[in-house]
């Protein structure tokens, strides 16, 4: 049992993560443990061994699979940057149109302006978008494909 | 630039900087992984599936420790979970207090010990105990004796008290030792 409690000791020792007390008081034991002293011997011969492991050069084709990954990965990231600027401006796009509509029939519920442009319903309609909203430049857009039709 | 800069630049999209890390680690990565599976192909899956990692979270660094600490925690954790994949890697049975059950371990045998195989084949044997090791601890050991790390460091890469880490390389030696008695020449003169 005595043994025992030094054997981690010894382990601690050959890492230098002793106290002096400890590192005293293994000694005293070391010098009187026949058992201790092979049991050290055996830790540090295996020890050694570890530290002696040369590390072998890597494949040259980590560094290169590496690389051409991280492009890849940057790539799905513009892609997914894209995809959310898109989603953005749907969004953006979609308030607009419900605004505009609400707009719309608001006014239309109130006074009917002007009933005989309802069969250009489209641009009637846009024509009820906000100045600079996406529905007004693209109400203004086919006001100008019209006129040029005219 | 040291490493934790080179790190903040990969964050930023950087590629230059990243591949200053790789190169500064592949290395030390590829060997970690290569005595922790004995076999080259995983080794090398591992250590490119480190890098893009590190390159995918490089945004979340922060320098709280060194960037080798940082580096052989994501290391650490991938070897661990890959081993614990890789059914029957298991290794020497130990009981809660880290005895070996099938210990031939002999120590009035250890008496003047000397090597009977060349150099170069006990390190080979060495180096398929270690692959044989529980995963935990492998890193412990591999971290301690190759890497140089304190007891400290070690408990912060393995999110492990102290005591945890010491048990645990007490643990691998006593392992290491046995897997290797058949191939040292014990002389009791
Ligand atoms: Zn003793």
């Amino acid at each position: 049992m005595e043994c025992k409690k030094y054997h981690k000791l010894i382990s601690r020792e050959i890492d230098n993560e002793i106290s002096e007390y400890e590192r005293e008081s293994l000694k005293l034991h070391l010098s009187q443990c026949l058992k201790c002293r092979q049991f050290k011997f055996s830790l540090l011969s295996v020890s050694d061994i570890h530290a002696g492991i040369k590390d072998v050069e890597p494949p040259s084709t980590i560094l290169s699979g590496i690389m051409s990954g991280i492009h890849e990965k940057n790539d799905d990231w513009a892609l997914a940057g894209w995809a959310k600027f898109a989603v953005s401006v749907a969004a953006v796009f979609v308030m607009l149109v419900g605004a505009g509509v609400g707009n719309f029939l608001a006014e239309k519920s109130a006074v009917d302006v002007n009933p005989v442009e309802d069969n250009i319903f489209h641009v009637e309609y846009l024509g009820n978008y906000p100045p600079g909203s996406v529905g007004y430049l693209v109400a203004a857009a086919m006001e100008g494909d019209k006129n040029e039709g005219k | 630039m040291d490493d934790s800069g080179l790190m903040f630049k990969t964050a930023t999209g950087d590629t230059e900087a990243f591949r200053e890390l790789v190169e500064r680690y592949q290395k030390s990565m590829f060997n970690f992984f290569l005595r922790a599976t004995a076999n080259p192909e995983d080794a090398e899956d591992l250590t490119q599936t480190l890098f893009l990692n590190l390159f995918k979270s490089s945004n979340k660094y922060r320098k709280t420790s060194s960037f080798k600490t940082y580096i052989y925690r994501i290391a650490s954790n991938l070897a661990i979970s890959f081993a614990r994949k890789k059914k029957g890697k298991t290794i020497v049975p130990i009981d809660n207090d880290g005895q070996l059950n099938n210990s031939s371990f002999k120590l009035s045998l250890l008496k003047n010990p000397s090597l009977s195989l060349e150099a170069g084949e006990l390190e080979n044997k060495l180096k398929t105990a270690l692959s044989k090791l529980p995963p935990d601890l492998s890193t412990a050991i591999e971290l301690r004796v190759k890497q140089g790390f304190s007891y400290s460091e070690i408990a912060e890469v393995m999110h492990k008290s102290i005591s945890a880490v010491e048990s645990m390389i007490f643990r691998a030696r006593k392992i290491l030792v046995v897997e290797l008695e058949d191939f040292l020449d014990y002389r009791n003169d």
